[in-house]
């Protein structure tokens, strides 16, 4: 896998929804820390998924800007605005980022398509699923 | 018989119009036609009044102080909020547009803007029917990833501004969201 600013920008992105997830949840102190090992496994696996196996299989890359913002925001309703929702912004970065690799993906087959729509619903439901085993009422 | 035909015709292919723009907001830019821009801002303001509708029937279900007249003067204000909403997001992308150099209409973009509403619109009436039919709390679910769907066409419209520049389109696309986010706060913690 080849490191570069995107891949960066994209595990930092992960990261910081991850922390903001972990302080969603609820319950206690050695579920929490089984919910954060699950997002740091979850993340890793969602990085491989969309800068390794969907730039090999439809052949782009994913752009994780497209992320970002969601992230910040997801940030600034934590800390400022003192919510406690998690998943609508993962949900809504994924769904970017997806969208994004398949407005791009200019060849369109079935397979390919399936696979992008694939990726993007399994990135939320693994997340989803964490979340929902913490305690985050979703 | 005819005028009623071609009005059957006009109007099939204005709602084909309308349902490609939902698909394509950024295609609405293209639009100079000043009709569908106006027609285009019920999306916004019909999102928001969704979404304030359910918020208001969450409210009446928890809060005991929480009444009818309450939750119609939530929705109005939902209204209010989604109009201002796609207003600031519009300003936000032309302020992008200068930064970067790229020229923008305005009052074009305002049309894609609304355009970006149409599948949040969908989101928030399956979020209250399902509220409807189970009770469920659908407000965070259905209500704010609805209008966050609509943000994610929002940002690839302000982040396509400029491929050079890409990283200052994202420092205003994270200001549009910001902006959006104080008005769902507002509609949150209004104290009607």
């Amino acid at each position: 896998m080849k490191i570069d600013r995107n891949l960066i920008i994209g595990t930092v992105g992960l990261i910081l929804t991850g922390i903001c997830g972990i302080f969603s949840l609820g319950g206690n102190i050695g579920l929490t820390l089984l919910s954060a090992l699950f997002y740091i496994i979850a993340a890793a696996a969602i990085l491989l998924i969309y800068s390794y196996l969907i730039p090999r299989f439809v052949g782009i890359n994913a752009d994780w800007l497209y992320y970002i913002p969601f992230a910040v925001m997801l940030i600034v309703s934590r800390i400022i605005l003192g919510w406690d929702i998690f998943m609508p912004f993962y949900a809504a970065g994924i769904i970017a980022v997806t969208l994004d690799i398949y407005t791009r993906y200019k060849s369109k087959t079935l397979q390919g398509t399936l696979a992008i729509a694939g990726a993007g619903t399994a990135s939320i439901i693994l997340f989803a699923i964490i979340s929902l085993c913490g305690g985050v009422v979703l | 018989m005819e005028r009623n035909s071609n009005f059957k015709t006009d109007f099939l292919k204005s709602a084909y119009t309308i349902g490609e723009l939902c698909v394509h907001p950024e295609h609405a830019y293209k639009k100079s036609n000043s009709e569908y821009i106006f027609a285009g801002i019920l999306f916004p303001c019909l999102t928001y009044f969704l979404f304030a509708l359910n918020l208001g029937l969450e409210r009446q279900s928890f809060l005991s102080s929480a009444t009818g007249f309450k939750t119609l003067l939530l929705v109005f204000f939902g209204i209010i909020v989604g109009f201002v909403t796609s207003i600031a997001l519009t300003g936000v992308a032309y302020l992008a547009g200068r930064a970067v150099d790229t020229e923008i209409n305005g009052f074009r973009f305002l049309g894609s803007i609304e355009y970006s509403f149409g599948f949040s619109l969908a989101i928030e009436l399956i979020g209250l029917i399902i509220r409807i039919i189970t009770s469920a709390n659908t407000t965070s679910s259905f209500g704010i990833l609805g209008i966050f769907i609509a943000l994610v066409f929002i940002f690839r419209c302000i982040l396509d501004l400029s491929e050079e520049k890409k990283y200052i389109c994202v420092l205003f696309s994270i200001l549009g969201g910001i902006l959006t986010l104080l008005g769902l706060n507002i509609l949150f913690f209004a104290s009607f």
